[in-house]
């Protein structure tokens, strides 16, 4: 078993040097300096594999770090009469939930698919070897970090022990039950729907048990410190009966080979990543016989039947928006009604804290979802037809596209508007008249900003082959920095009087010189790379 | 009479020389069938002629009644091995942008269909619920439609059925009269059946295996015997 585990390791490290690798040969300057002749180099891949290594590390530590913090913040700042009970209120629900949720006995990954299927490791052995490194590493993951906090919390580190011990016996248990739970419908060999129902109620049980975790501290409830040891006590007991039936288990082979037809690498027709996400693509094409493309024809005819064929990806999510919104608007109404105070702070937040918005017009906006599927469902086999490629195509269907876009976006980002500009008014309103105004535009402008940002990035940094390999890192580095501007506005307090001109300027500009950029350089950039 | 010519092309990767000062003149009226080992260079062949990619050094020119002039967009049809076709949209609707954008005439639709054989009941379907052989089919019959002096045709009969793929041949040996037919495959039995001219490619060098008075099986050792020259990569 430990020499498979090595076999195994070495085998997910080279991946991920690799990977590395060719990461650095998708940057524009980097592109230049590495040869293709880089994956054989010994010194280069020595290098991405300490790298890799310290990944793992990192990885051990950071995403439980950042999670433990999240929990101490809200116990210090949301309920800090019940602090520790608090904490290990949410600790308790939300480790139930990640028991469900973070399960790395059936994640279909790669490079199991690479051992068990491709290389005809023993399914048992890799299995079990990976699941106990996985076991040791949450063990060793959690323990500094809980005894840490319980510390901070003015706890006797030794509790740090016993919530580590607390994680690994929910994992060994849920796992061992959910292993149980996939055996039988492998056996009775259960249709795709079952799983989907099974994923949903999974999906809502962890969402009940995060909303437990801390909404009970918030009501001023928690698990007294008390049943502690008893809890302890029954998920150890638990959790050995699971690690038995876990590492006792004979039918990995046959549990594998179902679950690894979810991997990415799987079928021969699905050889990246990108080849899944575009059979996934084309499942959101719906058929519609009454297209109305009324009297269009060339590109605007084949533009209105590619947006009337995805209406799925744009014209739900969008009246879902609308519905949702309408819904906050209507609570947030009946708050500020009933409470003055309540409705002070709505007054406050609608004048200065426009910039959140550009953060949940960034989240809303269908943007990034449509110009993949333009690629995946369109474009990719397009673009190989050389009449599509000529620069007035390009920018004529650019054009239709951009309109199509920006027209179904700005109909939830006009029920934003328009509702922020009635909780101004039912708030106590405002001295300034031009801020209603201000504050609709403002929104309005940032759906518009977001429609040209996402197309114009899309067609100057087209980042794909037609085999679907992601060939520009930039492309990504692009929609990244995109992300990081748009979270860093979330804090920020600014009178929507000067946030509000100040965007609907920046978006003005923006949008000129990425249009004539698009104009000028899309003929050229906007091909399979 | 229209003549493809390939002068002196330069591809590169990185250190690999893919082609190298390939020179070749290709005629219309017969179908050129293009062997090479994997990795030989065939498809960036066609990617370069079909300005997929850049090449590094030549060029290629056109040369019919008028004289010469270098290859235009619509001098090139490419039917690629995997096929490419709007999924979102149905067969009879990716026909009639098709032949919209190119000016020609609608009411034709069904004459069209009917040619490439796509039945009724097939035609207002999606392209995304089409098999991998009618997508192949659609490719197919829009690279027809255009009419382009040069077609390019790369592996493309490996998905048909027998009964298509002779349908197939059939109308490639009808329309070659009007056209350059530039065939890869990378089985023997039909290039020898189907093709006029076995060309290689080898070592990033375009030659002609001439067949002079030699029997099938003689050529086809020939054949080989000029593949087995390249690398195997």
């Amino acid at each position: 078993m430990i020499k498979d585990f090595v076999i195994s390791f070495r085998l997910r490290n080279t991946y991920k040097a690799n990977g590395f690798i060719y990461f650095l040969r998708q940057l524009p300057l980097v592109k230049k300096l590495l040869p293709a002749s880089a994956y054989k180099s010994r010194g280069l891949k020595k290098l991405a594999n300490v790298i890799a290594l310290i990944r793992e590390v990192v990885n051990t530590f950071l995403w439980k770090g950042i999670y433990l913090a999240l929990i101490f913040a809200a116990a210090v700042t949301l309920f800090p009469d019940i602090g520790w009970e608090g904490f290990l209120n949410a600790f308790f629900f939300l480790t139930l939930a990640g028991g469900f949720l973070n399960t790395q006995l059936f994640d279909p990954t790669n490079d199991k698919y690479y051992a068990i299927i491709l290389m005809g490791m023993d399914a048992r052995s890799y299995t079990l070897s990976n699941y106990a490194y996985f076991l040791i590493r949450v063990f060793i993951g959690f323990l500094p970090l809980t005894c840490l906090f319980a510390f901070l919390l003015g706890q006797s580190p030794i509790w740090g022990v016993w919530l580590a011990l607390f994680v690994l016996g929910i994992k060994l248990l849920f796992s061992g039950f959910i292993l149980w739970d996939d055996l039988k419908s492998v056996k009775k060999n259960l249709p795709d729907s079952t799983e989907k129902r099974d994923a949903m109620l999974v999906l809502l049980a962890a969402a009940l048990l995060c909303v437990a975790g801390f909404g009970l501290p918030l009501a001023g409830v928690a698990l007294p410190v008390t049943a502690w040891p008893y809890l302890l006590t029954v998920v150890v007991i638990l959790a050995v009966f699971g690690g038995i039936y876990i590492f006792r288990c004979r039918e990995y082979k046959r549990m594998c080979r179902e679950l690894l037809k979810k991997a990415p690498a799987f079928a021969a027709t699905a050889t990246t990543a990108n080849q899944v996400i575009q059979a996934n693509s084309l499942k959101k094409i719906d058929y519609t016989a009454e297209v109305s493309a009324g009297r269009k024809k060339g590109y605007a005819y084949f533009n209105a039947l590619f947006f009337a064929r995805h209406r799925r990806l744009l014209h739900k999510p969008a009246k879902r928006i609308c519905v949702v919104t309408v819904m906050i608007f209507a609570v947030a109404g009946v708050a500020c009604a009933l409470n003055g105070d309540i409705a002070a702070q709505v007054n406050e937040m609608v004048m200065n804290m426009l910039p959140l918005f550009l953060f949940i017009m960034y989240l809303i906006h269908p943007g990034r979802s449509m110009t993949q599927a333009m690629f995946m469902n369109c474009d990719h086999s397009m673009l190989s037809y050389r009449f599509y490629r000529q620069p007035k195509v390009i920018l004529s269907l650019f054009v239709e596209r951009l309109k199509s876009l920006s027209l179904i976006s700005l109909i939830p980002a006009a029920f934003i508007g328009v509702e922020l500009a009635l909780l101004l008014a039912m708030t106590g309103g405002t001295d300034n008249v031009i801020n209603y105004i201000l504050i609709i535009v403002t929104i309005l402008m940032m759906s518009v900003f977001f429609s040209v940002h996402y197309m114009v990035l899309y067609y100057l940094l087209q980042p794909y082959n037609i085999q679907l390999e992601n060939r520009n890192a930039a492309y990504g580095i692009a929609n990244f920095l995109t992300y990081i501007v748009c979270y860093g506005a979330i804090s920020r307090h600014i009178p929507t009087m000067i946030f509000g001109t100040g965007i609907t300027l920046f978006c003005l500009v923006y949008i000129f010189a990425a249009l004539v950029l698009v104009y000028r350089l899309a003929p050229k950039t906007f091909r399979l790379r | 009479m229209i003549t493809l010519h390939a002068e002196h092309l330069k591809k590169n990767f990185d250190k690999k020389e893919v082609l190298r000062d390939v020179t070749f003149d290709f005629e219309q009226g017969k179908i050129y069938g293009l062997l090479g080992r994997n990795g030989a260079g065939k498809t960036t062949l066609f990617n370069c002629l079909n300005e997929d990619l850049r090449l590094d050094g030549g060029q290629f020119d056109l040369e019919d009644e008028n004289g010469r002039r270098p290859v235009g967009g619509q001098d090139i049809g490419y039917v690629l091995s995997v096929p490419v076709v709007p999924e979102f949209l149905t067969a009879r609707e990716f026909l009639k942008f098709f032949l919209e954008i190119h000016g020609k005439d609608e009411r034709k639709i069904d004459t069209y269909f009917s040619f490439m054989r796509i039945e009724e009941e097939d035609r207002d379907r999606l392209l995304k619920d089409y098999s991998h052989g009618m997508k192949n089919k659609m490719q197919m019959l829009v690279n027809f439609i255009s009419s382009p002096a040069v077609l390019l045709l790369d592996e493309p009969l490996t998905s048909f059925d027998v009964v298509v793929a002779e349908e197939m041949k059939e109308m490639l040996r009808q329309i070659k009269k009007d056209h350059i037919i530039i065939f890869s495959t990378h089985i023997m039995e039909l290039a020898l059946d189907l093709c006029d001219d076995i060309v290689i490619l080898n070592h990033g060098v375009l030659e002609e295996v001439p067949k002079e008075n030699l029997d099938n099986e003689e050529f086809k050792e020939r054949i080989l015997e000029a593949l087995r020259g390249g690398e195997d990569d």
